[in-house]
């Protein structure tokens, strides 16, 4: 029944325990339920990018930051009907390191119950939030749950969101047409790139040069680019650099060949270029207009934030903006790097989500 | 439901009461909006009784004020919304700027447990955040107002507002249509209507256009001075568009305040375009601004045409408390037409 005209409506109280079943972290033995619960719960692999037992191996134990998982699993059969997990990762933050956590896999079963009209995941996620949240843990959490995971948190007639997520941004893509391709070309310096052998500790000296341009941006040292776009069990990934000739690099890229967010596009995941090195910023697209020429593609994407100086001077050389329809949400558990100030300054790219 | 239309609810919470605001209720309003907002704000301009009757009581789609008004008659919260009437689907619908949320510093412990100023915002929720009264109830809220309101007005997010910024220097392509600038005394009348019908598309979510709008909204503004530019087609419209001196996200520049121009008549816009930047040439400025959504189908083509897209300090956002057949953020990012002429930023 519906409160009395001007009366404050609540969130109601999500529990601790939920009856019939055990909500927990994670442990070995439970792998084959994890991945028996992802088909119904986000639909086959084909359609929805979903977790084949490939990709859940390079997700969760081959990530060098190793994993946060908790799970509500159903005490009668042992089946898995909520899951909460996220990809740690490390983030230079003003000017100090810190661990976010990618929400990678957050559901829940179609059989899940809502006791008392609250979800099942809600339960799971505010478990997660007791043992993997907060500063000197997970400061920030992040991701871009599916629009049904996302309002699970949201009651009929009850303002605001159990969780407490708040959108990022909503993200644009910077387009070049293939039709500019040549007249692009025309404009770019050309700069001798490398895209072997993989990034060497060059990649983290690159990083750290750059890092004082950002508020925040996760840490990309040799291990991460290794992790995320060399060992990706879907993509093959180049990465093009621009050295500076006394064994360090200038700019560096990595992309991959997609139908996001246009058919035959050359995606590119990854930009480390500092604003004031333009002509190695330049010398990178271009080798990467001559990879999408030679790949038959007949566009080139970058997600960059708006504030980034690389945002205007790819316009500048053709590029367009268009909205993606990708919002991620973002909760921080550290006042200091709230939600606005990491919409404001934290540097990401499509490389820091699980695309 | 929402409750009966007619004559909302007075609430009593002793010593305050909370109701709909009347247009006698200016006097108080002003007195109190300009003790808040002068506080720590050495720019503050104060707000007079005839600005105030122009933004609330004049507006020709309503006027959306809650107060609580303590018993000594002092004005002890406000909550608003500036009303627009609009089109969704091709069918009437009012959209609501949410704007001057606020508590008198003497009142702001007046009530506990809802709090005097949420009390104030909760009889504005129930009485006016219904789908068929406000479709849609927007802000662009700085960073604790947008906490406070996702508790209490269900803001939730639409998107980072970008904007798109043409550099006062560059060329553009030469038009065959010719813009000119109304004067003063030029009648506007129900070709721009007509003209309104001809840009909006069926899905669209759009605040509606007409003579009344114009001449409330920007000829009898009480304080800023627009310039209104047309592409005639004989006795229609092909586009319209309105300019002003100011600056947006902290930037001085041009404003496109308004843009109404079909998006298949890509020369009336090159026209409009070219009338703006000679307008923003002439007042000193670096460039001219406008804001759009990025869905908006002249988002590519003014890029194309060499606009620049920069990001903004302000965030969209819209009040959803959970109303039935109330549209998601993902709906309004995809069919909402907004401009800053539906906004007080501008």
């Amino acid at each position: 029944m519906s409160p009395a005209f001007g009366e404050p409506r609540r969130l109601p109280a999500i529990p601790d325990a939920v009856p019939g079943y055990e909500i927990r972290p994670a442990a070995p033995g439970d792998e084959a339920a994890l991945l028996a619960f992802h088909e119904p719960t986000f639909g086959a692999p084909a359609s929805t990018g979903s977790r084949p037992a490939v990709r859940w191996h390079w997700q969760y134990r081959g990530h060098p930051e190793g994993q946060a998982m908790t799970l509500a699993r159903r005490l009668s059969d042992g089946a898995v009907h909520a899951l909460v997990a996220a990809t740690p990762h490390r983030v230079w933050v003003e000017g100090e390191e810190a661990r976010f956590g990618l929400f990678t896999d957050c559901g829940q079963h179609p059989d899940a119950p809502a006791p008392g009209g609250v979800p099942l995941f809600l339960a799971a996620a505010a478990a997660f939030a007791r043992d993997h949240a907060g500063r000197g843990k997970l400061a920030v959490l992040h991701g871009r749950p599916s629009p049904a995971v996302r309002d699970l948190g949201r009651f009929p007639e009850v303002p605001g969101h159990a969780l407490d997520w708040e959108a990022l941004r909503s993200a644009s893509v910077l387009v070049l047409e293939g039709r500019r391709f040549a007249r692009t070309l025309d404009a770019l310096p050309p700069l001798a790139v490398v895209t072997e052998p993989s990034p060497g500790p060059e990649a983290a000296a690159l990083f750290d040069r750059l890092k004082p341009e950002f508020g925040a941006a996760t840490v990309r040292d040799e291990a991460w680019f290794r992790w995320r776009y060399e060992t990706h069990p879907l993509h093959r990934h180049v990465l093009p650099r621009v050295r500076d000739g006394n064994g360090g690099l200038r700019a560096l890229a990595a992309a991959r060949t997609s139908d996001w967010p246009l058919p035959r596009t050359l995606l590119v995941l990854d930009w480390l270029c500092p604003a004031g090195d333009p002509e190695a910023g330049l010398g990178l697209l271009r080798r990467l207009v001559e990879t999408a020429e030679a790949r038959s593609c007949t566009s080139i994407a970058v997600c960059l934030p708006e504030w980034t100086g690389w945002f205007e001077r790819f316009q500048d050389i053709g590029f367009t903006v268009r909205p993606t329809g990708l919002c991620p949400v973002v909760r921080s558990f550290h006042r200091p790097w709230s939600e606005d100030f990491l919409r404001r300054r934290w540097y990401t790219t499509l490389g820091d989500l699980d695309l | 439901m929402p409750p009966p239309p007619g004559d909302p609810p007075v609430l009593s919470h002793p010593p305050y009461t909370i109701r709909l605001a009347g247009a006698g209720d200016g006097p108080g309003i002003v007195e109190t909006f300009n003790l808040v907002f002068a506080e720590g704000n050495p720019w503050f301009v104060p707000r007079t009784l005839p600005e105030w009757n122009w933004e609330f009581v004049e507006n020709p789609a309503g006027r959306q004020a809650w107060i609580a008004v303590h018993e000594d008659g002092t004005v002890a919260a406000h909550f608003a919304g500036l009303p627009l009437r609009a089109v969704a689907d091709g069918a009437p619908a009012t959209l609501a700027h949410i704007v001057d949320s606020y508590t008198h510093p003497a009142h702001r412990s007046g009530l506990k447990r809802p709090g005097l100023f949420v009390r104030t915002a909760l009889a504005y929720v129930d009485w006016f955040m219904w789908p068929d009264r406000n479709l849609v109830n927007f802000g662009f809220p700085v960073p604790a107002a947008w906490r406070i309101g996702a508790g209490q007005v269900g803001y939730v997010f639409v998107r980072t507002q970008n904007y798109l910024a043409l550099p006062a220097a560059r060329e553009l392509p030469r038009p065959t249509a010719a813009a000119e600038t109304l004067g003063a005394g030029d009648p506007l009348g129900p070709e721009v209507e007509r003209l309104f019908r001809r840009c909006a598309r069926g899905g669209d979510v759009m605040a509606a256009r007409d003579a009344a709008f114009y001449e409330w909204r920007v000829r009898r503004h009480p304080r800023l001075a627009y310039r209104i530019g047309v592409v005639r087609d004989g006795g229609e419209l092909r586009g319209l568009a309105v300019y002003r001196d100011g600056a947006y996200t902290d930037t001085p520049q041009g404003l496109l305040v308004d843009w109404l121009v079909p998006d298949a008549d890509r020369d009336a816009g090159r026209a409009l375009l070219g009338w703006a930047r000679e307008l923003a040439r002439e007042g000193g400025q670096n460039q001219a601004g406008i804001v759009l959504a990025d869905t908006d189908p002249w988002w590519l083509p003014l890029q194309e045409l060499g606009l620049r897209a920069r990001g903004t300090k302000y965030v969209l956002v819209h009040g959803d408390v959970g109303r039935p057949a109330a549209p998601s953020g993902e709906r309004l990012r995809a069919c909402w037409r907004y401009t800053l002429l539906d906004t007080d930023l501008a």
